[in-house]
């Protein structure tokens, strides 16, 4: 390497590359998976980080990475050009020219031991199988025009630098393909080599030569033979001015395809690069020949320049400027304005200004690179101003008074604090894309290895994590995903046999979800077996026996994270995932994250992370318990539920054994806080506010064993427990307020449970301080904090405390589902005895009921109105006759009071078959009494007759049910209701 | 004939010095006294140009064809004392990449 090469530029080349690499892997996975589809801009894009990190490497003589690079370069190019197809076996050779070319910036002082030899054959080979390579390309086009003999073409190729050619074209310039003979064409003309090279310099730049060595056998034969060599020259001239300025035969000199070329170096549509062009004609860096800044910014002809140019080659030993200004064509003034113009381009080349480089490429100043330690410690700062700004508000608090405007600058420190610690904790996200980026190839390879299909989506790679918790993120994913492919997913034989299709398909999906990142990796493998799983795990001593049969399914399953389960010989057996999955759950669990798996044999499993968004300050609610606080981090809290002392019983229940509360229809786990840390619980007496112990022993049977005895006379503090008792008299802390209950609702993964505090305090934005070694094995505590007043509190760890706790959800779960179940059947039993009716008279003290939903209509009508034809009685409804039915016609009933003047029709529904309602006849009753919805059973035992249903009591009176239209089809009116 | 080339053997290594510019005048003594140096036993061959201020394109001819012998012969072959013009003409004709060049 050489030795100029700084380290910082070095270090920024190895960043660079780094990127590149990570951009480059999932491009060349993409063009993989479509083939000849695959987009022009993918390939593009392959190909400039590929092109990027060659003259980065040449530039720092980083011979080996060098190489390599464009070896791969001049493959890309021909897959870009189309002369070669993308195949799976082209992959592997540049994907491992990929590895090797992290391997090289790795190490990048040692880049050069990296064995490169097999990958450089492979891809010479596939190179040598077909197309032309990329320097053939040039050299074709480069070969003379018609009329040239063969010794006028070196044969030799042409090393570009793509950079250079891109900057020539994006100059306007055109290129050509030039050969002189250094007797003939240099010497014979009486010019110097060195004065040849200042003459191509001059009109335009010269890309490349090649020396047609072989022409000159040894030293015998060097002066008499004539040495040719080719140039490739950029110039804005056209081609016989070029023939002309070079003093060299037209014959010699071979124009390029402009737009084959630009295609091939810039790839980029020529629509897009002359749109750019225009937009952006200042940006545009001109050249820097006088020539052409007198054409392009002075407006001088190039005929002008030409024939000054002739003049200056024909012996004329005045400078280009000077002849035109002899020649009227410019002023002295518009020449010393080009040189100052030339001047400046080069000053400007020579260091660019970073103005100069916002105007070229506008999008680097959207972006900085940053130091991750230098962030890491303004994180750190942030939490000690978030700590400062606490304590500062706590300190001040109720004097805002005593200096005028106080207020209101706290309140705007307080927000400023929290804006800054947001803004430098964004600094601080990545997308989780940089993550998931790399599972592409690690499938892929995997799949190969294997001989399987997987078919790997990912989504929701924009979601941002901190870079911490990214950063150890890799190491767990891979893992499960490596488990995916290796045991989860079957082959395409066994898939097919089972009936699924032949690909596999593992689904990586980050969203967010409640404050929390969710990470879920699902396959549609063979899933897990429960019973294998739970049947290793008691040989493996991993659960016991008896403990096993409490277990439900899920349960079992995450057995497979229990330390101790995985090993090898489980993997294959059970045939499912476990390789080391309690390392990856103590990873997660690391990150403050929690994992669960869900499984169903021969159809799939999905193991689901919930992890915080970042790890060093996070918003948490201060609790207290037996006189301690402690934070609970909010992403755990899902509620906080007041039980008043007086609905303890109805709310608090016992399931096996163990308190749970019952919130809307679930039943949650119940512990104290107090027990589950082991500290000595305490409450604090009503009027004074002393402590006392407290010795509650259940939560539920909230009076304690020793006061229940304590009535016997014992001695000592039982004996004053009882005076306490006797002066708390009627006030019971049953009934008290203080004897209320404040419980947390923490959530798990999918599990919740609550936990009873003594005290709520504030909600605050807490920094995380990693506990000390001494307590890093608690598992109760996530780490530790200190608050706005300087104490230091310990930070509560959701699931540390279930498992302190020892809690069951499985067997709640059964006991909710038991539940359901049980409510279930009682909702369908209260239906069906639940009843709407009309509560009618016959007599005026017989009650009888009709259901609402077989009655069309009631009315009223005059006794008057009533008509009896044909020994049928008839009243006019709605302009027909409605034959009217009386219930002590069919029925063992009295009859109505013959001196009522107006009567009551009940009309029953008869629902025709297009579903249209009718009125078919009318039940004349005495009275309608009422509307009601009633629960009832129906005593069917006593009564019989046409339409009786049964009766029962209500509102205090025997009450007859009839049905409506069994009743009118007994009176010889059919109908369908 | 006065000198055109120092010659000078040491260490196996046969050093070829140039006396004034190599160029169309005195290139095909130059050319001669070479022929006549290189007829020793000798590993390696070094030009130095440091006296060599121009080199047309007959010198450049002479470097040229000097260097193919030396290959022909197995024998290790560079330039030294090359000084920043004449390095620019090397490089234009790639010199640079066949055998070592190195500046004044």
């Amino acid at each position: 390497m050489s030795g100029f090469a700084d380290d910082s530029l070095i270090s920024d080349f190895v960043v660079e590359s780094r990127e590149n690499l990570d951009a480059i892997e999932p491009d060349l996975l993409a063009m993989e998976q479509e083939g000849a589809e695959v987009s022009q801009e993918i390939i593009n894009r392959v190909f400039r980080a590929i092109h990027s990190m060659k003259g980065g490497a040449g530039f720092l003589a980083f011979e080996s990475l060098k190489k390599l690079s464009h070896t791969m370069e001049s493959v890309l190019m021909r897959v870009r050009d189309g002369q070669m197809a993308i195949s799976p076996d082209l992959m592997d050779v540049l994907l491992n020219g990929v590895d090797k070319l992290r391997a090289m910036v790795d190490d990048i002082q040692a880049s050069d031991d990296v064995p490169i030899e097999e990958d450089l054959t492979r891809l010479h080979a596939i190179l040598e199988e077909g197309g032309v390579a990329i320097d053939s390309t040039i050299q074709a086009q480069a070969a003379p025009a018609e009329g040239t003999d063969e010794a006028s073409s070196p044969g030799k190729t042409f090393d570009l630098d793509a950079e250079s050619v891109r900057a020539a074209l994006e100059h306007g310039m055109r290129l050509f393909a030039a050969t002189a003979y250094i007797h003939q064409d240099i010497q014979d003309k009486g010019i110097t080599p060195l004065e040849f090279l200042d003459n191509i310099e001059s009109v335009g730049s010269c890309l490349d030569t090649q020396i047609d060595m072989d022409a000159l056998p040894n030293l015998e034969q060097c002066i008499e033979e004539d040495l040719a060599f080719t140039f490739l020259f950029a110039t804005v001239l056209e081609e016989d001015l070029v023939a002309m300025a070079l003093e060299l035969p037209e014959d010699q000199i071979a124009a390029l395809d402009t737009d084959a070329v630009k295609e091939q170096f810039i790839g980029e549509p020529e629509g897009a690069a002359a749109q750019n062009e225009a937009a952006s004609p200042a940006q545009t860096e001109l050249p820097h020949m006088l020539g052409q800044i007198l054409s392009e910014r002075l407006g001088v002809s190039a005929d002008a320049i030409h024939t000054a140019l002739g003049k200056q080659k024909q012996g004329y030993k005045r400078k280009i400027g000077e002849i035109l200004v002899e020649q009227g064509v410019i002023s002295e003034t518009q020449i010393a304005e080009a040189l100052q113009i030339q001047k400046d381009l080069r000053a400007e080349k020579a260091a660019p200004a970073p103005v100069a480089a916002k105007a070229s490429s506008p999008q680097v100043s959207e972006s900085l690179r940053v130091r991750v330690d230098l962030l890491t410690r303004l994180m750190n700062t942030a939490g000690e101003l978030v700590l400062g700004r606490n304590q500062l508000l706590r300190a001040l608090e109720g004097r805002e008074d005593v200096v005028a405007g106080l207020a209101a600058i706290l309140q705007n420190m307080d927000l400023v604090t929290t804006e800054l610690q947001e803004g430098i904790m964004q600094t601080r996200m990545q997308p989780i894309g940089s993550v998931f980026g790399k599972f592409t190839r690690v499938v892929r390879d995997m799949a190969r290895d294997l001989g399987k299909e997987i078919d790997l989506q990912v989504e929701g790679s924009e979601v941002e994590l901190d870079k911490s918790i990214i950063e150890l993120l890799g190491d767990p994913l891979t893992h499960i995903i490596r488990n995916c492919c290796d045991h989860a997913i079957e082959t395409p034989d066994e898939r097919e046999r089972a009936g699924k299709r032949r690909g596999g398909r593992i689904l990586l999906r980050a969203y967010h979800e409640g404050g929390q990142v969710n990470i879920s990796i699902s396959d549609d493998g063979r899933g897990i077996d429960a019973k294998r799983v739970l049947q290793k795990a008691i040989e493996k001593g991993v659960v016991q026996e008896d403990k096993a049969a409490k277990l439900s399914e899920r349960d079992i399953v995450n057995l497979v994270f229990a330390p101790g389960f995985s090993t090898a010989e489980v993997v294959t057996e059970v045939s499912g995932r476990g390789v080391g999955m309690d390392v990856v759950r103590t990873n997660i669990e690391k990150l403050g994250g929690h994992i669960e798996m869900d499984t169903e044999v021969g159809v799939g499993t999905n193991v689901l992370l919930r992890l915080p968004l970042t790890l060093a300050i996070i918003p948490s609610l201060v609790v207290g318990a037996s006189g301690q606080r402690f934070a609970v981090p909010q992403v755990n809290l899902v509620e906080l539920v007041w039980v008043r002392a007086v609905e303890v019983k109805d709310r608090i229940e016992q399931v096996h054994g163990a308190p749970v509360l019952r919130l809307r229809g679930r039943l949650l786990p119940l512990v104290r806080l107090s027990d589950v840390l082991n500290m000595p619980r305490a409450y604090a007496e009503p009027d004074s506010g002393a402590a006392h112990e407290d010795r509650r022993e259940g939560i539920i049977d909230r009076r304690s064993t020793v006061v229940e005895e304590e009535g016997a006379g014992e001695t000592g503090a039982a004996a004053e427990d009882a005076e306490a008792h006797a002066e708390r008299g009627a006030s019971d802390r049953r009934e008290n307020w203080r004897g209320d209950y404040n419980i947390l609702v923490l959530q798990v993964g999918s599990n919740r449970f609550g936990v009873i505090v003594d005290e709520l305090f504030d909600s605050e934005e807490i920094v995380v301080k990693p506990l000390s070694a001494l307590t890093k094995d608690c598992q109760c505590f996530a780490g530790a904090t200190i608050m706005g007043d300087g104490r230091v509190i310990m930070i509560l760890d959701a699931s540390g405390l279930a498992e302190e706790a020892g809690l069951h959800f499985s067997d709640l779960e059964a006991e909710e589902k038991r539940r359901l179940e049980e409510e279930a059947r009682k909702e369908a039993a209260a239906a069906a005895v639940r009843r709407s009716i009309i509560l009618f008279n016959g007599a005026p003290d017989e009650f009888f009921a009709v259901p609402q939903d077989k009655v069309l209509r009631l009315e009223r009508i005059e006794t008057a109105n009533i008509e009896e034809v044909g020994g049928r009685e008839f009243t006019q409804y709605r302009g027909a006759g409605l034959p009217l039915v009386r219930l002590d016609h069919y029925l063992s009933v009295n009859p109505l009071p013959p001196e009522a003047s107006a009567l009551f029709l009940i009309i029953p529904k008869h629902v025709q078959e297009d579903g249209s309602r009718e009125a078919r006849a009318g039940i004349v009753v005495s009275n309608i009494v009422d509307a009601v919805d009633v629960e009832v059973s129906l005593d069917d035992s006593t009564l019989s007759g046409p339409g009786l249903k049964g009766s029962a009591i209500v509102q205090d009176k025997l009450t007859v049910f009839l049905d409506p239209t069994e009743l009118t089809a007994a009176a010889g009116i059919e109908g369908d209701a | 004939m006065t000198d055109t080339i120092k010659a000078a053997i040491a260490e196996g290594v046969l050093r070829l010095a140039p006396t004034s510019n190599l160029v169309a005048s005195s290139v095909a003594d130059a050319r001669t006294e070479i022929q006549k140096a290189l007829e020793s036993t000798h590993e390696a061959v070094v030009l130095d140009l440091s006296e060599a201020e121009h080199v047309d394109s007959l010198g450049i001819s002479l470097v040229v064809g000097l260097f193919k012998t030396c290959r022909d012969k197995g024998l290790a072959f560079s330039v030294e004392g090359v000084n920043q013009n004449l390095l620019r003409v090397f490089r234009l004709f790639k010199l640079p990449e066949h055998f070592p060049v190195k500046g004044a």
